[in-house]
């Protein structure tokens, strides 16, 4: 499980980064959003994985999984996905102003 | 505007209170199971976000309690305010205070708890409603063209 | 339970909220809460400065979880210093704003007060996650700010600076869950006792994260090479934005001064001075690049937006010499380049908003109305910012140069300072003596806004005050400046403030 789990956040990343060096405002936008994934992905394993623990205490549990990282996840999904709301607003509204979604707004 | 199905259309206006009901009893599972404030809200967001889809942004607005934005400002303003009792009790601020109230049959725990999860819940529907609310025209922009 | 730690944070957050509320109202009334809250402000900031400066430190359990299983805030003696300094910055940033720049777009004063909250939680929060929270509240404060007012020029540079800080903001995460990964805490005095006994296994995995943590920030604080987002950006800023943006880089020297001392101190182990080969050599490259971009601008604005670059190298050599001389140094002079460099980008709105069509750029136009009056206060604020005699700058680069004697690098950083602060004096001198002396015979029209000069200087005058003061008290100020850096320099007394006493 960390294998695949570690190949995903690999392969995240890396498509985040290539799309996020584009000249075009959408698949930047895309790129980021794909490494806000990747991140969110690596905090969560962070805590080491455990299937079927419970993250509060419980007479019955035999152990238990960490809860920090869950709820740094829950933070960095709702900031990323403000930021991603954020920006994508920016993106329509220069495509707007600038007549084109090129990131330095001029056609090459 | 594109047509939409009529079974949608007469579908989604149950199916939206009937979500929120949804919404509302994940805020107060949220108490001591999963749930909570953030996941109520989201589905009360899918709610509207059905209205807003299926019937036009107008009648998902209408269907708010408040505008989204001045909902989710009060959301916050209930979230940052759930703090103070704890703090005018002399204990830190966000120090949470609980009561219980005894209902003869089970006891109904109160707490400023409560208070904080439904500001996050107001915060998180009026906050995400209001820029799917901004993006559908957009959407339709894009259709259009 | 005194609350003191805590208030500077809340304050903004709640007027804030409350100005969002009444986003519909009287734009008068909506002023004065603004400025209220800012003035409300600045007492709870001096109150919290007398509260620390006898070298206690204030330690606030958020929700009464104690550390480092809850979230702390943490005010010492530096926290205290910045939260300050921020606090009047804002206050003569917001009254040039009153003077119509926040009726030019939306919700103004509620995202200023959100920046002000963004600022106050970085500089209090003693969580490392915390930290990377308010990093999040103050730049979407700033993406606010940055696109206020509207205009192509705005929407693209301001494109370029969401995305730049959105991929850092990534890395803040990756480096943070890696140090939770290897340490299992998130507090960053535990953090400092965790870094201090890593298993020799998970040394390079720490060092990795730290330089991480250390890349981020120098994002923020614009160290080369990461610096070339700072001149578009802050350029292109309406002013009393650009002013308080002045606050923005020292939030990255601040985080990389915090991190630095207290998990990566000389306390450290194996990962004692992590930095150390890394920021001097960096910080004095950004000293250059930054000057040289000074003279090589072709706009006041961009000038001004180099020289903050080049503020940021002095300010981050001085903590990267690593001494309690310079670091007091460093500490004497971010005030003084804070407040210069706001007070030039005023001044240069000032300028621009006379001279028509050419608005800031270098080409001889006709002459100013009240040359005289602007041309003089241009010259002293340039004297601040250049670091000349008699105004505070001058004290803080000697004080810098002073520290720089006893580290092995003494002549290259005493080469550097003095060549950048030349640099600097003939970048000031050439844009001075361009809008001022070289002017033509005014044709056509007369320029517009004529009236209200003095009003519009205002706030700008009251920066070069504070400068004045700087210089005034520069005896109190710079004994303080000095415990500061003793005291951070002991993360023993953070650590044991924030953990107890006991050992685990």
């Amino acid at each position: 499980m960390e294998a695949l789990l570690a190949l995903m956040i690999g392969v995240l990343t890396a498509c985040g980064v290539y799309l996020a060096l584009r000249a075009r405002a959408f698949p930047v936008v895309l790129g980021l959003t794909y490494l806000s994934y990747a991140v969110n992905l690596f905090l969560f394993a962070m805590g080491r994985l455990s299937i079927g623990r419970p993250p509060v205490i419980d007479a019955a549990a035999a152990g238990y999984t960490d809860p920090v990282p869950q709820a740094l996840v829950l933070t960095a999904i709702v900031i990323s996905f403000a930021m991603t709301a954020f920006v994508i607003m920016l993106a329509l509204k220069a495509r707007a102003e600038l007549g084109n979604d090129h990131v330095d707004g001029r056609e090459s | 505007m594109t047509p939409r199905s009529i079974l949608l259309a007469r579908a989604v206006p149950p199916l939206y209170w009937l979500m929120l009901a949804a919404a509302a009893w994940i805020l107060l599972r949220g108490h001591n199971e999963p749930g909570g404030g953030f996941i109520g809200g989201l589905v009360a967001v899918a709610a509207s976000a059905a209205v807003a889809i299926v019937l036009g942004e107008a009648a998902a607005r209408r269907r708010m309690p408040r505008p989204p934005l001045e909902l989710a400002v009060l959301g916050v303003l209930l979230a940052g305010l759930a703090g103070l009792p704890g703090a005018l009790a002399g204990q830190p601020y966000l120090t949470h205070l609980w009561w219980g109230v005894d209902l003869g049959i089970a006891e109904l725990k109160l707490s400023t708890v409560m208070l904080f999860d439904l500001g996050v819940f107001c915060a998180v529907w009026g906050t995400l409603t209001a820029y799917l609310l901004a993006l559908l025209p957009e959407a339709a922009k894009e259709e259009g063209t | 339970m005194s609350h003191l730690a805590i208030a500077p944070v809340l304050l903004p957050l709640l007027a804030g909220i409350l100005l969002l509320l009444l986003r519909h109202g009287d734009i008068r009334l909506r002023r004065a809460l603004s400025v209220a809250a800012v003035v409300a402000e600045i007492g709870l900031a001096v109150a919290l400065l007398l509260a620390v400066s006898g070298g206690e430190i204030l330690v606030y359990a958020l929700g009464d979880w104690p550390a480092p299983y809850g979230i702390v805030l943490v005010a010492d003696r530096l926290s205290a210093w910045l939260v300050l300094t921020t606090a009047l910055l804002a206050l003569f940033a917001l009254l040039h704003a009153l003077r119509g720049i926040d009726v030019a777009g939306r919700h103004f004063h509620v995202l200023f007060q959100l920046q002000l909250f963004g600022l106050a939680g970085a500089f209090l929060t003693g969580d490392l996650f915390n930290l990377f929270v308010f990093f999040e509240v103050l730049l979407l404060a700033s993406y606010g700010l940055m696109l206020h007012g509207g205009g192509r020029a705005r929407t693209r540079a301001g494109l370029h600076y969401v995305v730049l800080n959105l991929a850092g903001s990534t890395l803040f995460l990756f480096a943070v869950g890696t140090l939770y990964g290897v340490t299992g805490t998130l507090n960053m005095a535990d953090l400092a006792r965790q870094v201090a006994a890593v298993p020799a296994d998970n040394v390079p995995v720490v060092r990795a994260a730290g330089l991480l943590l250390f890349g981020v920030f120098a994002l923020k604080a614009a160290l080369l090479p990461l610096h070339l987002w700072l001149p578009a950006a802050y350029a292109q800023a309406s002013a009393p934005a650009a002013a308080l943006f002045a606050i923005m880089t020292k939030v990255g020297a601040y985080a990389i001064l915090r991190v630095s001392t207290l998990m990566f101190g000389a306390g450290a182990g194996p990962l004692a001075d992590l930095l150390g080969g890394w920021l001097l050599p960096l910080a004095l490259a950004t000293l250059v690049v930054g000057m040289l971009g000074a003279v090589a601008s072709t706009r006041l604005r961009a000038q001004v937006a180099y020289l903050v670059v080049a503020s940021a190298g002095s300010l981050l050599t001085a903590f990267g010499l690593n001494t309690a001389d310079s670091i007091a140094a460093g500490l004497y002079y971010l005030p003084h380049t804070t407040f210069a460099a706001a007070a030039l980008f005023l001044i240069s709105d000032a300028i621009a908003g006379r001279r028509g069509e050419l608005a800031d750029r270098f080409e001889p136009g006709p002459a100013l109305p009240a040359h005289a009056l602007l041309g003089g206060l241009f010259f002293v604020a340039a004297v601040a910012m250049a670091g000349l005699p008699p105004l505070s700058g001058f004290l803080g680069k000697f004080l810098l140069l002073r520290a720089a004697l006893d580290h092995p690098w003494w002549p290259w950083v005493l080469g550097t300072v003095l060549a950048g602060s030349l640099l600097g004096l003939i970048a000031l001198a050439r844009s001075g003596s361009l809008l001022f002396y070289r002017a033509r015979p005014a044709e056509g029209a007369p320029p517009p806004r004529q009236a209200g000069l003095t009003a519009e200087l205002a706030p700008f005058a009251g920066l070069l005050l504070l400068g004045v003061g700087l210089t005034v008290a520069a005896g109190p100020l710079s004994d303080y400046a000095r415990a500061t850096a003793e005291q951070i320099l002991q993360p023993y007394h953070y650590v044991h403030a924030v953990l107890g006493g006991g050992e685990r």
